[in-house]
């Protein structure tokens, strides 16, 4: 395996901003004239032009203000959006931080869940049940886990969605900005849990707009200003540049 | 472990959380699939053998035949528009082969496809219709003949929709008009000559009536099965080219 986690090399992603057919087919005919003129160029630079590359067990944040590009940028490093030019090289196993409840079903219960997140995270069905156990301590559900999942509160959401990302042992950590939610004990658990991370050598990729949480944790930063990085190195260095510049 | 391999894990979980939602939410889960054809062929059968007289030997049985696969065709169309949609936190994040949700929504539909035939097949011995029991490998070739155009649509409406999201509507005109376009509730020889040429163009026309010979006349026309085998795989393969073609944008549009 290369030194190399995640590479970004001159990428570029558009969307498309207005679908043809978003207001209907109404709108469509009605507008007609003008979708016929702005066809090309109705398209939103979301990443312009971006690199830098991020090295295996480095503890990265990326950094930057809503819309600035973060969530794009993580999307392409989980291989669920695609570049528009350039290109995007991962080396290893990624294990994406779901979202509050994001493939969670609120009728099954935790365990059923367990098992549906874990294949759909890249284990088979043996793994996760030998798993499951480590994840249910982890989680800290207790009896709860036998429960349907829409009893549960939302930290208990996410105290489940981050026990389960973890245990599939990834390369590659992603996570977007989601530990705010549970408790201080759940919070400090998830940060000596990432420090085990980091111990062992996985690559995280830590996205946030706040600079405290991730403070501790993190040796570089970058820093995503309107679709392009407008720094990259030291954490200290960037968090300053961002104070300074862009706050 | 090999990619097919793990393709196939993905498919049995995502099919049996479909079940066990399906199975936790109802009380009477599996009586609903049964019950809701049945209670359609049965106004049908009232409707028409009392108040508007269709002269015909065994019209109930004759329904029922065609209402159990319509039933898989329509309970997985009208629920493609939001296979692809209604997983959008999952296809913002994760990368997995989207076609596993379309495979595992149309593979709930299935399963209750067929564990509904017993009860298709008690109508019929109750009726004096004598299906055989050497026929039940045809009722496997015909179910994936039909299958294939299960597929195709749904793969062509649920993704289609992200892109444009009328298509839910559309999808619901069209499947009601589909189900007086196919011969479910009337036999297809009563249907006037010159319209045979566009009333063809539905697919399951011949499904359905491939289904009627089999059940009520332990007959398979060859020269059917395999023109509509033919055209139900054309269908499958613009369904799923298109799918293919708009996959890599899914995570944008959902």
């Amino acid at each position: 395996m290369s030194n190399i986690a995640v590479s970004f090399e001159n990428v570029t992603k558009e969307y498309q901003q207005t679908a043809m057919f978003e207001q209907g087919i109404k709108g469509f005919i009605l507008n007609l004239h003008k979708h016929i003129q702005t066809r090309s160029s109705s398209s939103y630079q979301a990443l312009k032009n971006v690199s830098f590359e991020v090295k295996h067990g480095e503890f990265i944040a990326l950094i930057g203000r809503n819309g600035a590009g973060k969530s794009t940028a993580l999307g392409l490093i989980a291989g669920v959006l695609h570049p528009t030019l350039g290109r995007v090289a991962v080396n290893g196993r990624i294990a994406p931080l779901l979202e509050l409840g994001a493939g969670f079903h609120s009728d099954l219960t935790g365990r059923e869940n367990i098992l549906v997140n874990g294949v759909l995270l890249g284990l088979t069905r043996k793994e996760v049940r030998a798993k499951a156990d480590e994840i249910i301590e982890f989680s800290g559900l207790g009896r709860f886990i036998d429960q349907p999942m829409r009893t549960y509160s939302s930290g208990m959401y996410m105290r489940l969605g981050f026990s389960v990302a973890v245990s599939i042992e990834p390369d590659i950590l992603l996570v977007d900005e989601v530990l705010a939610v549970g408790d201080e004990s759940f919070q400090k658990q998830c940060m000596n849990k990432m420090k085990e991370f980091k111990a062992r050598g996985t690559t995280i990729i830590f996205v946030t707009h706040s600079l405290k949480s991730a403070d501790d944790l993190c040796d570089r930063a970058i820093l995503l200003h309107h679709g392009e990085v407008a720094c990259i190195g030291e954490k200290q260095a960037v968090y300053e540049y961002y104070r300074t510049q862009i706050d | 472990m090999s990619k097919y391999h793990y393709y196939l894990e993905l498919l049995i979980v995502l099919i049996s959380k479909e079940l066990k939602i399906r199975y936790k939410s109802t009380v009477f889960g599996y009586l609903w699939s049964v019950a809701s054809p049945l209670a359609f062929a049965l106004t049908f059968y009232v409707v028409f053998s009392h108040a508007m007289r269709i002269d015909m030997e065994s019209y109930l049985v004759f329904l029922l035949s065609g209402m159990f696969p319509w039933q898989y065709f329509n309970n997985s169309v009208n629920q493609s528009p939001g296979v692809f949609l209604g997983n959008a936190n999952l296809i913002k994040k994760v990368t997995f082969p989207r076609i596993m949700l379309a495979l595992a929504m149309i593979g709930n539909n299935a399963i209750h496809f067929l564990f509904a035939l017993p009860v298709l097949f008690a109508f019929l011995w109750g009726n004096d219709v004598d299906f055989h029991w050497s026929n039940i490998p045809w009722i496997l070739v015909l179910f994936l003949n039909q299958s294939l155009i299960v597929l195709g649509t749904v793969l062509f409406v649920g993704t289609s929709n992200l892109f444009f999201r009328d298509m839910e509507n559309l999808t619901q005109v069209c499947m009601n008009l589909l189900f007086y376009a196919t011969p479910v509730i009337y036999p297809v020889k009563s249907l006037p000559e010159q319209y045979a040429v566009v009333l063809n163009l539905n697919p399951m026309m011949q499904v359905t009536e491939l289904w009627h010979e089999l059940f009520l006349k332990n007959q398979v026309d060859f020269g059917l099965l395999s023109s509509s085998f033919l055209y139900n795989l054309a269908i499958c393969v613009v369904g799923y080219c298109w799918y293919r073609k708009m996959e890599k944008r899914f995570a944008e549009v959902v």
